[in-house]
């Protein structure tokens, strides 16, 4: 009897599915977080009598065949990139993305990742870098004298220096898109790693078609919805609990076989 | 081995199939683009050596003919990811497996693989309507997908998906990772039938139906052991009585 060992596998699918949740929750207040969604696809089936078989010798044929499936698994965990609710928080270096796009952010060992949370800070050379230090490409230096650091839509980046008038230009940050967004890596901390499935990165400055505009003062929050999240949960549960209906079912056959007489 | 026992044995080996395919379909509650199946049962007629008229000698056995997939809408479960489709209304997308295989399936969620082919989660590559893959380069950002399967990027258009339909679905047999295969001749999807970019058509397999039906399977089974049990204690006590006439 099939049906022990495929609500078993049911059972485990929900496993997956409460983890990934859960993680979901879990990062209800991270910035820049995307939500994950578990996806599952049918096992293989096993033929008992095959679609199109012949019945007899004259030709007749099968019009259903017997094809009894094996369970269920997860064919992936993927991210949803909607955008994220925008929180005003007044530090000049909080930096949202309101549309498409990451923040380019580069490892000490040269690898180039890529960000939604723009929660930046300044390092001892008075580098743009992220909450763990890492510089923020195409890598932008503001002087010590500083008084005021403005960042327009476009993500032009002006100073005020102490005693001028005029702000100055020190950099210009830009943004990466991909083709397929949902294949990006992540690697932890926020980050995330191009892919063949993501595709190439194309970068270009913030306002280009395609891509989202900057906004200064703002941090991306968690596009995680608690209700959503909940209501999944819920499910989650109830799919468990199913399965295991179906294993105690089966069992309660199994011993009626047993009992035969 | 008696009628009796056997027109039971068939039952019940008739109502163990029913549970595995309960229990598959509970098992794929979650899964996108799955369809739920039923088993469909006939008669088995044969009839009995003997004097009585024929239509007294008749035994129906219980045999089960096929597993049917049912082929109704799931549930559209929005996920706002570009490249995840749903198919509202009849209809399959084309997709082509690595052994070259046509196959079909509804479960809309794509990705690229290294060669910015338009791929499914296992690898087969999605295909459009003259039969070729769909490749979608690295500086195709906004990716757009109309109802009606156009591909389109802020570089232009790219593909149109090719969405079939078939005379006979119940036909289609089932190889397991959401896919179809059939050799049937491949139909234009009926006019009403759209994609719906940014969301997914969840399980259609509905837990009430399966959880009454489960209960209805379990129950018909321990009724047929019941009977079998009642035919088995006759039978004993007809040995018992016959044993005590006196010659």
């Amino acid at each position: 009897m099939k049906a022990l060992s495929t609500a078993a596998t049911g059972m485990l699918a929900q496993q997956l599915n409460v983890e990934v949740i859960s993680n979901n929750i879990a990062n209800l207040n991270t910035t820049g977080f995307k939500r994950r969604r578990a996806e599952f696809q049918d096992l293989l089936y096993q033929n008992i009598e095959r679609v199109g078989a012949n019945s007899t010798a004259q030709g007749t044929v099968v019009p259903s065949g017997i094809q009894v499936g094996v369970g269920v698994r997860a064919a992936g965990v993927y991210r949803i990139s909607s955008q994220g609710s925008l929180e005003l928080t007044d530090n000049p270096l909080d930096i949202a993305i309101n549309g498409r796009g990451f923040f380019r952010v580069q490892l000490p060992n040269g690898d180039e990742l890529y960000t939604r949370a723009g929660s930046f800070q300044l390092d001892q050379n008075g580098q743009i870098v992220t909450s763990e230090g890492f510089q923020v490409l195409p890598g932008i230096n503001v002087p010590q004298e500083a008084v005021d650091i403005t960042i327009n839509q476009e993500g032009e980046v002006q100073v005020l220096l102490d005693g001028q008038i005029n702000p100055q230009v020190v950099g210009q940050l830009d943004l990466a898109t991909f083709a397929n967004e949902a294949g990006l890596e992540a690697v932890g901390s926020n980050l995330l790693r191009e892919t063949q499935a993501s595709g190439p990165a194309t970068v270009a400055t913030p306002g280009t078609a395609g891509f989202g505009l900057i906004e200064q003062g703002f941090l991306e929050r968690s596009n995680v919805d608690a209700v959503q999240e909940i209501t999944n949960l819920i499910s989650a549960q109830r799919a468990y609990e199913l399965n295991s209906r179906v294993i105690s079912t089966a069992d309660q056959m199994m011993d009626s076989v047993n009992s035969l007489r | 081995m008696d009628t009796v026992v056997s027109v039971g044995l068939s039952h019940q080996a008739a109502l163990m199939r029913r549970m595995d395919v309960l229990a598959n379909n509970i098992a794929n509650t979650s899964t996108t683009g799955f369809k739920a199946e039923r088993v469909v049962f006939g008669d088995y007629l044969f009839t009995m050596q003997g004097d009585a008229p024929a239509s007294l000698r008749r035994v129906h056995m219980v045999l089960d003919h096929g597993v049917v997939p049912d082929f109704r809408q799931g549930s559209i479960e929005t996920t706002n990811n570009p490249l995840d489709l749903a198919i509202q209304g009849p209809g399959f997308l084309a997709v082509e497996s690595d052994s070259g295989e046509r196959l079909y399936t509804r479960a809309g969620v794509l990705t690229r693989n290294a060669q910015g082919e338009l791929v499914t989660p296992n690898g087969a590559r999605v295909l459009n309507d003259a039969d070729r893959p769909i490749v979608i380069e690295g500086t195709d950002v906004n990716i757009e997908i109309t109802e009606d399967g156009r591909i389109r990027s802020d570089m232009g258009e790219i593909a149109q998906l090719k969405l079939v339909d078939f005379a006979d679905k119940q036909q289609l047999e089932r190889r397991g990772e959401r896919l179809f295969f059939t050799d049937q001749p491949e139909l234009p999807a009926p006019a009403g039938t759209r994609f719906i970019q940014g969301a997914l058509e969840g399980s259609n397999v509905n837990a009430i139906e399966e959880v009454t039906n489960m209960i209805n399977v379990l129950r018909s089974y321990q009724s047929m052991e019941r009977s079998l049990q009642s035919y088995s204690d006759l039978r004993d006590r007809a040995v018992e009585r016959l044993s005590r006439v006196q010659a």
